[in-house]
């Protein structure tokens, strides 16, 4: 046992099954740190928008704390043994807090972790935890339900394409997420999946894009950090739903909003936790509420009603009258896969690879 | 020496170039008048290239200095040489082989207009083709012109950038008597225009045909300087060589035994050229140890196409060919070699050896696999390098540098280097295309005489050549190639010249029965 | 005006080649330091942290040379096709297969302890590699088609043959697209150096056998032979489209090779990307090293180093990559130019023109 506090999880089992290292299910607290030196490894270049460039933003937010004495970042690290090498040369170099934002990071970060006890890793995404690392996201799933209801209302064809990145629980979850919430609205509409197994590729996401509008999507929403699919969307004169930041710019006669996200609340509130010692390896896995995530300022065509609507909506999930994902949810076959009533857990959630009902696509097995 | 019209065109005094290990050109003086055809005579490594390559711009010169009409003149590259109205048309075409004869034409061509207009250039290239007597058509494309052709679409390029003085580097090495004739006629009529004509050669004949001067040079320097008429053949070989040489050509010994049993048998040879049209019909040949069998003819004829069915490397479509008793039709190169047969290629520089290797790696060529050289799959060095420093002896082989790339050689010397491989394995049977083609005096005679030696030695020999007179003087029976077919085989006192004439042009001569 | 020709020199002086080298380097310093100086970043500092990244730390070496280790590979790969004059531009295809074979067997049914491991996986890689790039070299030997767009195409085939076992049969219980990570024993032994792992005496020792082989060999021999002049290797009465196979599927198995230290020695498992563009760069490190295998070696762990000291800029100094990359390229493109002036001269055209004496 630590010499922390000791808190309840707040993020429910999530990472109860998958612990590691010692004092497995515990938390663990860390000695107060005066200053902070804080290292960010990032997947991909930081760009001008997307992902990288999302995490980047709350690094920015990072700098402005007095105590925080220097932030700096590595890009474009592979996932595997070079992200295990950067962030030794974080600890190596007296960086106490780490940030590794790809799940990839994952297994480096615990190995890394475990040479460097002084330092603190917070891993994104991920489902493993030590004493000195844990692991933090944000339930993006409920902006996609929102954006989701957006793509209904808006959809003319009643067939919506979505440009999926890898076929992974992440993306499979937001693609339910956003399904359920066409169909709350819509439920008639179906939603077509095309795979390109990247995360950015701007000239392979924009064909994608493409040839989901041909099959007769009027609707484009995209799980990529490039703009591609926004670009084909306003190129062809369909709608078009974005991630990670606003794309209006890219798009500003087809983008409808973004599911997107905000790390600076997060990011901040990390790292005042380790500088007045009231850190612990607890995940994190926040919601709506927090402002972590969000959907972007809708686009001036979306109907007044609509927006009304979605309004309503988010509030209902901020103030847990609306769980996206409470039974009853019906898979892709028309069985009840989650029974009335039943809210499935983190961990259920984090692990999910099936359609719900509606999705058009195949997962690769 | 000045000429009363205003000077020589190119004045080159004291040029001096040294290369690692050789000078080759020591002090050189050089004048050449306007409208005369000046010969460099020389043997091989005697400089005359080094000399016009610095002329025409491809070296500069270690010292000395260039006068262009009595001014200084600074030749960094051909295209400075160009544009100061100096070109060259070198031995080997440099020609883009899948561009028509206009379109190398107007590489380079001075005046043309951004867009290529293909009838204009067409027109000029006609012309300009059709004053100088050069028969060319200059919408063919150049990789299906001969030799000769391409030597022709060469000077036609030069005329047109408005060169007015030509060098023209041992032009006749590759062509037919009947189209040197026609080049001489051309180079005639350039000089009678007022142009500079260098030419290079060391066919004594024809140098003594066509030159109104001739510079010989020897060892890099300049030993000679005479007027046409100055010396007979005798006199210039002997300037050419140095000391008392008289070029003599082995004589057969009738006398040195029968030949003995058939060494290389080719009964109903039938193949296939490159582009798969017929190139050899019916070839019967026998070759018997202790002989050597000359086949004279012109190029093209199907000689090549011999010499790769003979080595292995070309798949006869129908006939049989036998080496020492075992048939060979359908053997690899490799099993044709251990059976016994040598070979001098026909294509010095691109098959007989490998340019960019050293004289020690070219030399272990085709033994590299046997000891000493080889210890199981190892390469002993050091035996390769003292087995090559003793071939390099022997043979008298001029190498700077024997890792050094062997492309840097002189003709001669790589000549050398290939009969030293082979004849160093002491073949019984031993093929020789062309051996003598671009050799001097001396080291034409040195080959020769390499052959006959291996007929004394009891090997069957096959020549294959161009020179008649060389065919007729070496051989101990003789045939003429013409069109994939072999004529009768004759003595040489039965083939004399006009007989020989006939037959290498296709047309019957009288009692022999040829084609 | 003087207006500038190169001239090829007939023979490049062997001198100058090294000094020619380090003045590429150094220009191509000087222009980076302009680049980092423009953002307001010290480039001497950032030259220190290079060095210190790279070579100058225990760590950073050893992760220097752990990079360099798959880049070697295939770069001898690249370099050993290079010296008959055949392109393999498909040394990342047969890096990506042989990393698919090895872990095919480290995930398979288990075997007997480490020695079995090591043998049975270097035997699959090297086997995958080989096949992998002996398919091409057939195919040009027997019909002549042109290995360049052969092993360009096995490439794409490589990468969607790994992911589709990535995503599918191999992919790890968390359906994420990585597989489990290797039995320990199917794992290179490290050698308490960092991440250095028995691949390294692999690499070397490849690297020293390849030099042997074309130095003094018979086989060697008729490399250089048939790479030289074609025509003259047959005459002598070698074997040809024997050869472009043999030769082929060699270089196809070091590549392989390559594959198996990254993830047995490295990564124990196969990452998302296992490709990592090493089989294209080594088009470039064969071309600096002349396809000679030392040389690949040294440039592999001057590529290496400025991989894991890139890194260190951007931790020291906040660098961005993209400045970074402006500064590995530019030292690439002043090295590949130096080497068009060992091989040519500039003469100013100036000169050229008559004077009057």
């Amino acid at each position: 046992m630590g010499s922390g506090t000791v808190k309840m999880l707040r993020a429910g089992a999530l990472a109860a099954a998958v612990e590691i290292g010692v004092g497995a299910g515990a938390l663990w607290a860390f000695p107060a740190q005066r200053e902070i030196k804080a290292g960010f490894v990032y997947v991909a270049p930081v760009g001008d928008a997307g992902w990288n460039w999302a995490h980047d933003e709350g690094r920015k937010a990072l700098e402005k704390l007095p105590y925080v004495k220097k932030t700096r970042f590595v890009e474009n690290v592979k996932e595997g043994a070079d992200a295990t090498r950067v962030m030794t040369q974080f600890a190596e170099m007296g960086f106490n807090l780490i940030f590794a934002t790809s799940y990839g990071y994952m297994d480096p970060c615990v190995e890394t972790a475990g040479k460097y006890p002084k330092v603190v890793f917070m891993h994104c995404s991920g489902s493993k935890r030590s004493p000195n690392m844990a692991n933090y996201f944000g339930r993006i799933y409920q902006a996609r339900y929102l954006t989701g209801i957006v793509g209904g209302k808006m959809t003319k064809s009643g067939v919506i394409g979505y440009v999926a990145a890898h076929p992974i629980p992440e993306v499979i979850r937001g693609i339910n997420a956003f399904t359920l919430g066409v169909r709350s609205v819509n439920p008639k509409a179906r939603v077509r999946v095309v795979w390109t197994y990247t995360w950015f590729d701007p000239a392979k996401e924009k064909e994608a894009a493409e040839s989901l509008i041909e099959v007769g999507a009027d609707v484009i929403a995209q799980h990529q950090d490039s703009s591609g699919p926004q670009r084909a969307a306003e190129e062809r004169g369909v709608w078009g739903i974005g991630y990670d930041t606003d794309m209006s710019r890219f798009a500003p006669r087809a983008h409808l909003t973004s599911a997107v996200w905000n790390w600076a609340p997060l990011y901040t509130k990390i790292a005042a936790d380790l500088h007045e010692g009231k850190w612990t390896n607890e995940p994190i896995w926040w919601g709506i509420e927090t402002g972590i995530v969000d959907i972007a300022p809708f686009g001036p065509m979306v109907p007044a009603d609509v927006r009304r609507l979605v309004a309503e909506r988010k509030r209902d999930i901020a103030e847990k009258r609306l769980v996206v994902f409470r039974g009853p949810v019906r898979d892709q076959a028309g069985r009840t896969a989650i029974p009335v009533g039943v809210t499935p857990t983190d961990l259920e959630l984090y692990a999910m690879n099936w359609f719900v009902e509606g999705v058009e696509g195949k997962l690769p097995k | 020496m000045i000429d009363a019209v205003g000077g020589p065109a190119v004045r080159m005094l004291g040029i001096r170039k040294r290369f690692p290990g050789v000078a080759a050109n020591d002090g050189v003086d050089l004048d050449v008048r306007r409208g005369e055809i000046h010969t460099l005579l020389g043997e091989n490594g005697a400089g005359k290239s080094t000399l016009m390559n610095i002329l025409s711009g491809l070296y500069r010169p270690d010292a000395g200095e260039i006068l262009l009409d009595g001014r200084r003149a600074e030749i960094g590259s051909p295209r400075d040489a160009i544009e100061l109205g100096i070109g060259m048309v070198y031995q080997h075409s440099m020609l883009i082989p899948r561009h028509t004869v206009a379109e190398n034409a107007a590489l380079g061509m001075p005046g043309l207009p951004a867009v290529y207009r293909a009838r204009d250039v067409e027109a000029r290239v006609e012309e300009t083709a059709a004053r100088y007597g050069l028969d060319l058509d200059p919408r063919a494309p150049v990789w299906q012109l001969s030799v000769g052709e391409q030597q022709r679409v060469e000077i036609v390029k030069m005329l047109l950038r408005r060169v007015d003085v030509l060098i023209l580097d041992e032009p006749t090495a590759v062509l037919a008597p009947a189209e040197a004739g026609a080049l001489f006629d051309t180079m005639r009529a350039l000089a009678a225009e007022g142009r500079a004509v260098i030419f290079i050669s060391h066919k004594l004949g024809e140098v003594m045909e066509v030159s109104d001067r001739i510079s010989v040079l020897r060892k890099g320097k300049r030993v000679a300087l005479l007027e046409r008429g100055e010396e007979d053949e005798r006199g210039l070989a002997r300037l050419m060589v140095g000391g008392g040489f008289a070029p003599a050509r082995p004589a057969r010994a009738p006398g040195q035994g029968a030949p003995g049993a058939a060494v290389i048998e080719l009964a109903g040879i039938e193949a296939a050229g490159a582009r798969g049209a017929p190139a050899l019909r019916g070839v019967d040949l026998v070759v018997r140890g202790g002989e050597i069998f000359g086949i004279a003819g012109i190029s093209g004829n199907g000689q090549k196409e011999l010499e790769e069915v003979l080595t292995g490397l070309r798949r006869p479509s129908r006939g049989s060919y036998t080496l020492l008793g075992k048939s060979m039709t359908r053997a690899s190169p490799r099993e044709i070699i251990a059976r016994g047969l040598s070979c001098i290629p026909g294509d010095r520089g691109g098959v007989g050896t490998a340019a960019g290797l050293g004289a020690v790696d070219n030399l272990i060529l085709k033994n590299y696999r046997l000891p000493p050289f080889a210890r199981g799959a190892l390469l002993n060095e050091r035996a390769a390098a003292e087995w090559a420093r003793g071939l390099i002896d022997r043979y008298g082989i001029s190498v700077p540098d024997p890792r050094g790339p062997v492309r840097l050689l002189s003709g001669g010397n790589l000549q050398k280097i290939i009969l030293a491989r082979e004849l160093s394995s002491s073949p019984r049977a031993l093929l020789a295309v062309h051996p003598t083609r671009g050799l001097d005096v001396g080291a034409a005679d040195g080959v020769l005489r390499a052959l006959s030696a291996m007929r004394g030695y009891g090997a069957a020999v096959l020549l294959i050549s161009e020179d008649v007179e060389e065919v007729r003087a070496v051989s101990d029976r003789l045939a003429v190639m013409h069109r994939g077919r072999l004529s009768r085989a004759m003595a040489p006192e039965e083939a004399d010249l006009d007989t020989l004439g006939l037959l290498m042009t296709g047309q019957p001569a009288p009692g022999l029965g040829g084609v | 005006m003087i207006a500038f020709a190169l001239v090829k020199r007939p023979r490049p002086p062997r001198a100058l080649r090294a000094g020619v080298a380090a003045a590429s380097v150094l220009f191509a310093l000087v222009l980076g330091g302009a680049v980092m100086a423009a953002i307001g970043v010290n480039p001497l500092g950032a030259y220190a942290a290079l060095c210190r990244g790279a070579f100058g730390t225990r760590y950073g070496l050893s992760e220097t040379v752990v990079k360099a280790v798959p880049l070697l590979f295939c770069g001898l790969s690249v370099s050993l096709a290079l010296r008959m004059r055949l392109w393999n531009i498909g040394a990342e295809g047969q890096y990506v297969v042989g990393a698919l074979a090895a872990s095919l067997v480290a995930l398979g049914p288990p075997l007997p302890g480490r020695a079995a491991y090591a043998i049975v996986m270097l035997a699959a890689s090297f086997a995958a590699g080989a096949f992998w790039a002996g398919v091409p070299g057939l195919l040009r030997a027997r019909f002549n088609v042109s290995e360049i767009i052969t092993t360009l195409l096995m490439n794409w085939v490589a990468i969607h043959l790994i992911q589709f076992f990535v995503y599918g049969p191999l992919r790890g219980a968390d359906g994420f697209p990585f597989t489990r990570p290797f039995p320990p024993a199917a794992c290179m032994a490290r050698l308490g150096w960092g991440r250095m792992h028995a691949g390294v005496f692999l690499a070397a020792g490849a690297c020293a056998l390849l030099h042997f082989l074309l130095a003094r060999t018979t086989w060697g021999f008729e490399i250089k032979v048939i790479g030289d002049s074609p025509g003259c290797a047959r005459y002598a009465g070698m074997a040809i489209k024997k050869n472009i196979v043999a030769v082929m599927a060699l270089a196809g198995g070091l590549a392989g090779l390559a594959g198996l230290c990254q993830v047995a020695g490295v990564e124990c498992r196969i990452p998302r990307e296992v490709f990592a563009q090493y089989g294209y760069t080594a088009i470039i490190l064969a071309w600096l090293a002349r396809a000679a295998p030392f040389g690949v070696a040294l440039v592999a762990l001057l590529f290496g180093g400025l991989l894991t000291g890139g890194e260190m800029i951007q931790i020291e100094l906040g660098v961005p990559l993209s400045v970074i990359n402006i500064l590995t390229g530019s030292i690439l493109i002043f090295l590949l130019a130096g080497d068009l002036f060992l091989d040519h001269r500039v003469v100013t055209r100036r000169a050229a023109r008559g004077t009057e004496q």
